[in-house]
């Protein structure tokens, strides 16, 4: 099937399984992003010469959704009753521990979010905020909930950043070829969603921030530094607290269960995990190593 | 006759592009399986789902050819949605 069907469909599903479960959902990127935010092109007709502008879809390959954070633990025990299972876990996703995947037959994988890198308010809050001025639109025939434009616009900006893809479309789409109220919108939402930092570094603002916790993370990120070691740095020094930092840094290195488990074929062993534990830490210290030579030929410059 | 989508079906009409004829993609809603119409198939859902009173005339007229070539096989295509739960009779 293609994606542009298995999209929506896949969407849908989530949608109604949401809905019987009293769950709120938001549809976020991909097929849910409304047609202001997509590129157009124009076409010409053959025979006619008449030329048309057409939206250009976007290509995506899973559904996106942001899952009430209380509703978590429901939606998946809905979603397991109706052919959908957990390929990854949150704590096996991203650093960010964002998003949990999922498959189901027939229709493409679902990414679940809990929460949105670059928002730095509580994920219960944070929610409440993009759900407040939600809306409805049709995915392949069911109304499905999505965030204001401003959310969407948000949404598109900080995942542009978080991938390191500053010349993105979707911020030329999202913030460059918006107007200035558009812009204020955006602006006032990544304030009551903790969001400035992220979005500064999407829209060439970043330095306004550089006394934040959280400028070094979205410098890396922004700049599409891959070092595992300066974005574990980064992400441990943009925890709130101690508490959270230390377990944000032990997460980071700790090797994914799941995914070890994927690669294997099998639950790991004691010996497996410790084997994993120990590739871990040899990366680290060989990029440790990396970014010492790095600094040291940086001093070297400047003497 | 005129029908309508039932309730929780969900579908995705890709129209015609280049070498790919007009498809549509139904699947009950949350747990069914995909099904996949292509060209003349999808082309006779799309009209009945639209709420053609006379699909068959409609059909044919997009096509081009005489109704009374293809009402049978039209009518007997709807039976089949029909029966299989991807079409349903409006009131």
């Amino acid at each position: 099937m293609p994606l542009l069907a298995g999209v929506p469909l896949a969407a849908a599903t989530l949608q109604v399984i949401a809905d019987d479960a009293g769950v709120d959902v938001l549809h976020i990127k991909g097929a849910a992003v409304d047609d202001a935010l997509l590129a157009r092109r124009t076409v010409t007709d053959p025979e006619t010469g008449a030329v048309t502008t057409r939206l250009v879809p976007r290509s995506s390959v899973d559904a996106d959704v942001l899952v009430r954070p209380s509703h978590v633990k429901r939606f998946f025990a809905a979603m397991s009753a109706h052919r959908w299972t957990m390929v990854y876990r949150f704590e096996d996703g991203s650093a960010f521990e964002h998003a949990s995947t999922w498959i189901r037959p027939g229709v493409c994988h679902a990414d679940i979010h809990r929460t949105f890198p670059g928002i730095g308010l509580a994920a219960e809050q944070a929610f409440d905020a993009l759900w407040a001025d939600h809306h409805t639109i049709d995915l392949a025939g069911h109304p499905c909930a999505v965030p204001s434009l401003a959310g969407q616009r948000l949404i598109l900006i900080l995942h542009a950043v978080r991938g390191g893809d500053l010349t993105s479309r979707d911020i030329e789409l999202a913030w460059t070829d918006a107007s200035a109220d558009e812009r204020a919108a955006v602006d006032a939402l990544a304030a009551r969603l903790h969001a400035q930092v992220a979005l500064a570094a999407g829209t060439g603002r970043l330095e306004d921030h550089r006394d934040h916790r959280a400028y070094p993370l979205w410098k890396a990120l922004s700049g599409g530094d891959t070092s595992r070691t300066l974005l574990w740095w980064a992400r441990v020094r943009a925890q709130p607290d101690p508490w959270l930092a230390l377990r944000t840094a032990v997460h980071l290195v700790a090797p994914k269960r799941d995914r070890l488990q994927r690669e294997l074929g099998h639950k790991p062993d004691a010996l497996q995990i410790a084997k994993a534990w120990g590739h871990q830490l040899g990366l680290a210290a060989s990029e440790l190593g990396r970014l010492a030579g790095r600094a040291a030929a940086r001093a070297r410059r400047a003497r | 006759m005129t029908y309508r989508i039932p309730h929780r079906l969900g579908h995705v009409v890709l129209p015609p592009e280049r070498d790919r004829p007009v498809a549509a993609y139904l699947m009950p809603l949350p747990d069914g399986d995909p099904v996949a119409l292509h060209g003349t198939a999808a082309l006779i859902w799309v009209v009945a789902a639209e709420g053609d009173p006379d699909v068959p005339a409609a059909v044919a007229d997009l096509l081009g050819v005489d109704v009374d070539t293809i009402a049978d096989e039209t009518r007997a295509y709807l039976g089949s949605l029909l029966d299989a739960r991807l079409l349903e009779r409006a009131p």
